[in-house]
């Protein structure tokens, strides 16, 4: 595509599905650093093509669960229309904060002394500024979580302090959180987040799927402020279903693994040749042997202890 | 009633607690409302099935790959099961 001249209309896609652009992004550079900079290895390759059909698959839903969730907010007036938004409250109706953001850009157009080049760009620079957006967006989703809450006779609880307030705080640790320790961690931490049935329904609790098998290192120092993310459902791809989070995140996960297993055969191969390698692989052997030796002692004593129970 | 109610709970396309919050107000929901949601709900599912069958296909492949060049490695293998464990997640 060649270079816009002059004034541009800035246009927002509103409502927009809430794809973390990042999604996916953090595991690449990992893969990418399998093996020399720039070479790339089948492995490398291999673990890449994964990463980016995670990050297809979470965009395609995205965007067909947006359409879905739009359909489903046209019956705002009915029960249904109801029910989503006492969810929705709570996790965020991300295609509202994107009509949000909308009329924010069209209030700041106005406010503008002038539309040239020059100010066109500070404001795009402002506005695809990620922490700015998602502020921005959050106090979409504090507006609406308002209108939900009239529209359902002020069932949900008050919002004790500064939603907008405490929304900014959370996205500074939300930012601070990815550039420090990548989206992966960031994945798994989100997927172990409990979240608390809300209004009327307090009876109603529930833990996220992942948060029964996913266990965060408890000696890593990063742990108390990942565990501070309060972020759930509308961080990745628009996706709210407790499942997918937990699936895709354990994808994630494995293919970092795969990463670190390959590195390790390739800087054996780097600086031992293939004869290090082999001695690798002939390590992992065996190690599979003692597995099956132990295994074989374990099904021995299992039986010498079946014998004396029936012995008995 | 119970078909409807299944859907919501077997859905990808809503949180939990969306979920009760529904199922809290389906008793009393309109057919036309409930036809509605059963319309959004089903179509949804095809989707993310279709997405589902893309996206194991793909990694199914890579997988086999990898596991044909460097199964031998316990690590890799772990690796593998992971994914795999994910993608079979998926289908829950």
């Amino acid at each position: 595509m060649g270079e816009q001249t002059g004034p541009q209309p800035i246009q927002f896609e509103a409502p927009k599905p809430k794809l973390n652009p990042e999604a996916g992004k953090a595991v690449v550079p990992d893969v990418v650093k399998i093996g020399d900079s720039e070479r790339k290895t089948p492995e490398t390759s291999r673990a890449m093509k994964i990463a980016s059909a995670t990050t297809e698959f979470l965009d395609d839903l995205g965007k067909a669960n947006l359409v879905a969730k739009k359909e489903l907010g046209e019956l705002a007036s009915t029960r249904i229309g109801k029910a989503i938004a006492v969810g929705a409250a709570g996790a965020g109706l991300e295609w509202i904060s994107g009509q949000v953001l909308g009329k924010a850009m069209d209030t700041l157009l106005l406010l503008l002394p002038s539309k040239n080049e020059e100010d066109m760009k500070k404001v795009k620079g402002f506005f695809n500024n990620g922490f700015i957006r998602e502020s921005i967006e959050d106090a979409g989703v504090y507006k609406f979580y308002k209108e939900a809450n009239k529209l359902i006779g002020d069932e949900l609880p008050d919002v004790p302090v500064s939603y907008l307030g405490a929304a900014i705080g959370v996205n500074a640790a939300d930012w601070a959180i990815r550039n420090s320790v990548g989206q992966e961690n960031q994945l798994k931490n989100l997927v172990g987040i409990k979240e608390k049935g809300r209004g009327k329904n307090k009876e109603f609790s529930y833990n996220m799927v992942a948060n029964k098998s996913y266990k965060e290192p408890a000696n890593d120092s990063k742990t108390d402020l990942l565990n501070f993310i309060p972020r759930t459902a509308g961080v990745l791809a628009d996706v709210s279903n407790p499942v997918i989070l937990y699936g895709t995140a354990q994808v994630v996960e494995g293919v970092s693994a795969y990463a670190r297993a390959v590195r390790d055969v390739l800087r054996a191969r780097k600086v031992g040749g293939e004869s290090m390698v082999q001695a690798l692989l002939t390590d992992a052997k065996k190690e599979k042997l003692v597995g099956k030796k132990r295994d074989k002692q374990e099904r021995i004593l299992d039986m010498l202890e079946a014998t004396k129970e029936n012995g008995k | 009633m119970d078909d409807i109610k299944r859907k919501i709970q077997k859905t990808h396309l809503l949180s939990d607690e969306q979920k009760i919050a529904l199922l809290v107000e389906i008793d009393a929901c309109s057919a036309e409302e409930i036809a509605k949601l059963d319309d959004v709900l089903t179509r949804f599912e095809g989707e993310y099935q279709n997405f589902l069958a893309k996206y194991h296909e793909v990694v199914n492949t890579e997988l086999a790959g990898i596991l044909s060049d460097d199964g031998d490695v316990p690590a890799v293998r772990e690796a593998v099961e992971k994914v795999r464990t994910g993608l079979n997640t998926l289908h829950g």
